[in-house]
């Protein structure tokens, strides 16, 4: 599957061969006159290079390396956890109320999970490292694409027409980076194709970014493909308009200032752009993500495919590492018997969401608890704690990935059941421009695909409470969380705490500064113009 | 770039029954070629090789050369050396540690340390905490920096490798026609890191994932239950320091014992490989080909020869 959009080598290669070369001897001293000779204008010839090109960009959201699962482009930490949609993942989700990894012994992994991370934690580096790298990668995109360079290789009016939307969905992509800098780190070297190669980038901080990302989104909006209408693993006017609708809906966060009228435009524009639910809520989750009927649903997808982009990524680690301990339920699954041992299992204060008994049969509620204790107390324990069954490598059809490690299922990074729930978060939190039928029918819609009884909620029962609540019950293990529980003012203090929070098995207040994650301490000395965030 | 200051003595007593020589020197590599990190957004990495990299060797080697018996029926030859080395990181590029030394148990866990003021290779480690009766607390390790938070911030150096000292000796006697030779050698100050113990001696192994398992015994000293615990502990690193006899020989030579030619001889010898080794390293051999990280390391066999040279 998703053979159209697999991955060329070359194109990553001739990256790599981008390296300033130094040697002992002085002759061979020197620095790349021209950063731009080095791609070799050989490869251009073929006009498909330009796609080639705009997969390697695209590529550094499921790879790591060009040497397959086990290499990296970027070091500093283990080149399997330095896969993107993971070390989101580790900070979102594993920060937070929903996750725990029972291998501490990974490095990174404790502090993340305690909330005890410092600047040498190497999963904030991996993210800082991995989104700095997709930016350059769409910086050179967008350096090899100029029309003056397009007119020198006499590339044909049809290439130049293809180009023009390939342009666009670069800018997309680094955007999209920008964006996550800015929630996690609140600042970010900021990079674009007019910097040349290893110069001393400026640094932007929230505000700046803030205004950089939705000048920019804006600015591309008419270049993009219409939602849907793109190859798949490929970003669409959709995932701007959702990128978009993130920013305004934590922008009280971001910039101090309420954005929720803007919210609710572009969730409008999302939900009016063709998109519909899954008809199962698993679909979403399962190997044939890319074909059933999560298509509908999925707006963005970072791609995971056991033949063609082998990676160490969320879906993999999610499923592999769900298989229980006990249960040892990996064939059902779609990989080995035992998984990895029971690497993951769930915190209390998530499982006490689906208590009530209408969600005994809510299809979101994947828990599996047998006989395990619903506490944590001993982390290595891997027998304590409930598990979850959402990810699988097995199809709708019920047959499997074809790979029993790397598995075919996509990671859902953005969907519209999540648009759904920003869309009346944004109506409660006081934006204009919602219709309150829309919001009662969108959430009723999630839950009668969820199969939940309680399907017929008024505009009364939608209030913020329901809303966190429900986020989590939807959206769990999808990398939102923490952005989520700061945006309620949950995620730092003592208001709301957590099995293991704050390095306690019930749960510690922690300082408001861990909003944010710390510069990388090698980042942080490799560009003077950072400072430190506050605490760190 | 190299630059070694040295200082030499050579020396001959007795009509050069003792001889030998004394060195001191100092070695300075600079630009060494090191991964450096580059800005993040500037490169299509975040980790660059430039010449950045200072590191300094403070050394003293002697050397002893003597014949301690010489005449007609006895002859006996004595050769001693020792070394004495320093090595220190000067420069790194922006100051910046560098990991190294992965090991086994975790995925991408590490246990060395490039860093400035230190030895290559210094072991990254936490300090155990000991209860009062002086058995080890598992995950409880010293707050080094004192911000009441156990994380890897906590982690100091200790130890290195390489060793301090290392000393050579050999020896070859011939009394008539017997001859026994053997040579020693020690190592003092190298540290090892038993990643044999550290990712395989705690008791949650025995049944992991359900099936039965062996364990390290050393999991009776410390009763530690769980690998990811403890894995970084400094009470798997031990002292390395050790003597060993890598080979000796006794032979015994026949002048013509064929009369009918006019020079011919026969010496028929036995001898032992990996005669013994001294240590209080708790795994198989201290001498590791790795930066002193014991994880699966061959044993060295004990090997048994005889044989015999004839000569016409």
């Amino acid at each position: 599957m998703k053979k159209i959009f697999k991955i060329e080598k070359i194109v990553s290669l001739i990256f790599v061969a981008v390296l300033v070369l130094s040697s002992c001897t002085n002759d061979l001293d020197i620095t790349p006159q021209d950063d731009q000779d080095l791609l070799g204008e050989e490869f251009f010839a073929d006009e498909t290079a330009y796609q080639r090109l705009l997969a390697g960009v695209y590529a550094n959201l499921s790879l790591t390396g060009v040497d397959g699962a086990g290499s990296s482009n970027i070091q500093g930490l283990d080149a399997g956890t330095s896969q993107f949609g993971r070390v989101l993942l580790y900070l979102q989700t594993l920060s937070a109320d929903q996750m725990i990894w029972s291998y501490e012994n990974d490095p990174g992994t404790r502090e993340i999970q305690r909330n005890i991370w410092n600047a040498d934690d190497p999963i904030v580096l991996g993210m800082w490292g991995r989104s700095h790298v997709s930016i350059a990668f769409a910086n050179n995109f967008l350096r090899e694409t100029t029309d003056e360079k397009l007119n020198s290789r006499n590339v044909s009016d049809a290439t130049k027409s293809e180009i023009v939307q390939y342009r666009a969905e670069a800018r997309l992509l680094r955007a999209m980076s920008y964006y996550y800098m800015m929630d996690l780190f609140g600042q970010a070297n900021f990079v674009t194709e007019e910097d040349p190669l290893n110069s001393q980038p400026q640094v932007y901080n929230r505000q700046q970014l803030f205004d950089f990302i939705e000048a920019e989104l804006k600015a591309i909006e008419e270049d993009l493909a219409e939602p849907k209408a793109n190859e798949h693993g490929r970003a669409d006017k959709g995932v701007a308009w959702t990128i978009l609708s993130k920013i305004y809906l934590n922008a009280e966060v971001y910039i101090g200032q309420p954005k929720y009228t803007e919210c609710l435009e572009y969730t409008k524009k999302i939900i009016g752009g063709g998109y519909a639910l899954a008809d199962n809520y698993l679909h979403n989750f399962m190997a044939d993500n890319n074909t059933n009927s999560a298509t509908n649903e999925i707006i963005f997808p970072l791609i995971s495919d056991g033949a063609f982009t082998q990676n160490y990524g969320p879906t993999t680690v999610m499923i592999n590492g769900s298989v229980g301990s006990i249960e040892v339920n990996g064939t059902a699954l779609g990989v080995s018997e035992s998984g990895w041992g029971g690497a993951l299992r769930l915190r209390k204060q998530f499982v006490e969401l689906f208590d009530a008994s209408i969600f005994n049969s809510d299809t979101r509620n994947t828990i599996i608890s047998g006989s395990r204790n619903l506490e944590i107390t001993d982390i290595s324990d891997k027998d304590q704690g409930y598990i979850l069954e959402k990810y699988s490598n097995a199809t709708s059809t019920g047959s499997f990935g074809v790979d029993q490690t790397f598995v075919d299922t996509d990671f859902p990074l953005f969907r519209l059941a999540d648009i759904y729930l920003m869309y009346v978060e944004a109506h409660l939190r006081g934006g204009a421009g919602a219709d309150p039928v829309d919001a009662v029918n969108y959430m009723n819609a999630l839950r009668t695909r969820a199969n939940n009884p309680q399907d017929n909620l008024t505009l009364t029962d939608l209030t913020l409470d329901f809303i966190i609540d429900e986020r989590a019950r939807e959206l769990h293990w999808e990398a939102h969380r923490r952005q989520d529980l700061i945006r309620f003012g949950r995620f730092t203090g003592g208001a709301y705490n957590w099995a293991w929070k704050g390095n306690g098995s019930n749960g510690i207040s922690i300082p408001s500064y861990r909003k944010l994650y710390p510069i990388p301490s090698a980042s942080l000395a490799s560009n003077p113009n950072l400072s430190q965030n506050d605490g760190y | 770039m190299h630059s070694t200051i040295e200082l030499g003595l050579d020396y001959g007593l007795f009509n050069n029954r003792i001889s030998g020589s004394v060195n001191v020197f100092q070695k300075n590599s600079t630009d060494l070629l090191s991964i450096a990190p580059v800005a993040d957004g500037s490169n299509f990495t975040n980790r660059i090789q430039q010449n950045i990299g200072d590191l300094q060797v403070n050394g003293i080697e002697f050397s002893l050369n003597a014949d301690v018996i010489k005449n007609e029926d006895f002859n006996w030859n004595i050769n001693f050396n020792t070394t004495y080395l320093d090595r220190e990181i000067k420069e790194l590029a922006l100051g910046q540690d560098i990991t190294v030394g992965g090991i086994a148990g975790g995925t991408g866990n590490f246990i060395q340390l490039y860093s400035q003021g230190f030895a290559p290779n210094a072991f990254y480690v936490f300090k155990q905490l000991y209860d009062t009766a002086g058995n080890p607390i598992e995950g409880a390790y010293a707050d080094l920096n004192g911000d009441g938070v156990t994380n890897s911030s906590d982690r100091y150096l200790k130890g290195n490798p390489q060793a301090d000292f290392t000393f050579g000796f050999q020896s070859n006697m011939n009394y008539k026609n017997f001859d026994l030779a053997f040579n020693l050698r020690a190592s003092l100050g190298n540290y090892v890191y038993n990643n044999v113990n550290s990712s395989g001696a705690q008791y949650a192994l025995l049944q992991d994932n359900a099936v039965l398992g062996n364990i390290p015994t050393s999991v009776l000293d410390t009763n530690f239950l769980n690998t990811s615990d403890v894995i970084i502990s400094d009470i798997y690193l031990e002292n390395g320091s050790f003597l060993r006899m890598d080979n000796i020989t006794l032979g015994y030579t026949f002048d013509r014992p064929i009369k009918k030619f006019a020079s011919n001889s026969i010496r028929l010898w036995a001898g032992m490989q990996n005669v013994f080794l001294l240590t209080n390293y708790s795994g198989l051999d201290p001498e590791l080909a790795g930066n002193g990280i014991d994880n699966t390391n061959y044993p060295r066999p004990r090997t048994f020869l005889v044989g015999a040279n004839i000569k016409f």
